[in-house]
């Protein structure tokens, strides 16, 4: 695929999609060029999954009392 | 730490090939007559285990048996989930049993939190030697 056919695509990502493509293409460059610290510690717009539930007290009471019911259960 | 076990961080590539060490942990799930040897994250910051659909599937569970509706948050928070309970055994300890949050999303990893995994072990961190010890707490200390 020519860059001519890859710009009018890039054009309709979203913006995040936007961010992870230059993303790749920055860390793609800097392991050609053997640059480490384009990638430290961290980039501008850059995607960092968190994927805590951290706040779900809720589903952790709800878990300790499935345990409790399945405790119970076995006996 | 006293009757722990060691365990290296696990070296992950993300989809740029950057290089990360991360705490997984290998553990062994069983459902009935089902056995997955998995890796869980360990996960201090979440509030429960999270277990991918696929996982599931694969111990034979079915998700229509699963009747406790779980409501995530965070990244997850627009995951349906339901509650599950299996047995895990991890390295030579005894077994447990841990409740996940079981989510219709393969786009998670394995979640070991603090409901249950960190009521039933106490692990220590030692981020510069890219380690962690692990111990099971007995039931005295619970």
């Amino acid at each position: 695929m020519s860059v001519t056919d890859l710009l009018p695509n890039l054009q309709k990502l979203s913006r995040a999609d936007k961010f992870l493509v230059m993303q790749f293409l920055l860390v793609d460059l800097s392991k050609e060029e053997g640059v480490e610290n384009l990638l430290e510690p961290f980039q501008n717009g850059a995607v960092y999954p968190v994927w805590s539930p951290y706040d779900s007290h809720q589903a952790a009471h709800q878990l300790m009392q499935l345990l409790e019911e399945d405790s119970i259960k076995a006996g | 730490m006293l009757d722990a076990k060691k365990f290296a961080f696990v070296r992950q590539e993300d989809r740029y090939g950057v290089v990360d060490r991360v705490p997984y942990l290998p553990l062994r799930l069983i459902h009935k007559e089902s056995v997955l040897e998995v890796s869980g994250l360990l996960d201090t910051g979440s509030s429960v285990n999270v277990l991918p659909y696929d996982l599931g599937v694969q111990l034979g569970v079915i998700w229509e048996n699963q009747t406790t509706e779980i409501v995530l948050s965070g990244n997850l928070a627009l995951l349906k989930a339901r509650g599950l309970v299996l047995s895990a055994k991890v390295s030579d300890f005894e077994i447990v049993r841990l409740a996940f949050a079981w989510t219709l999303s393969n786009e998670v990893p394995l979640i070991l939190g603090r409901s249950n995994f960190f009521c039933e072990f106490d692990v220590c961190f030692y981020a510069s030697q890219a380690s962690f010890d692990i111990r099971q707490i007995g039931k005295s200390r619970k």
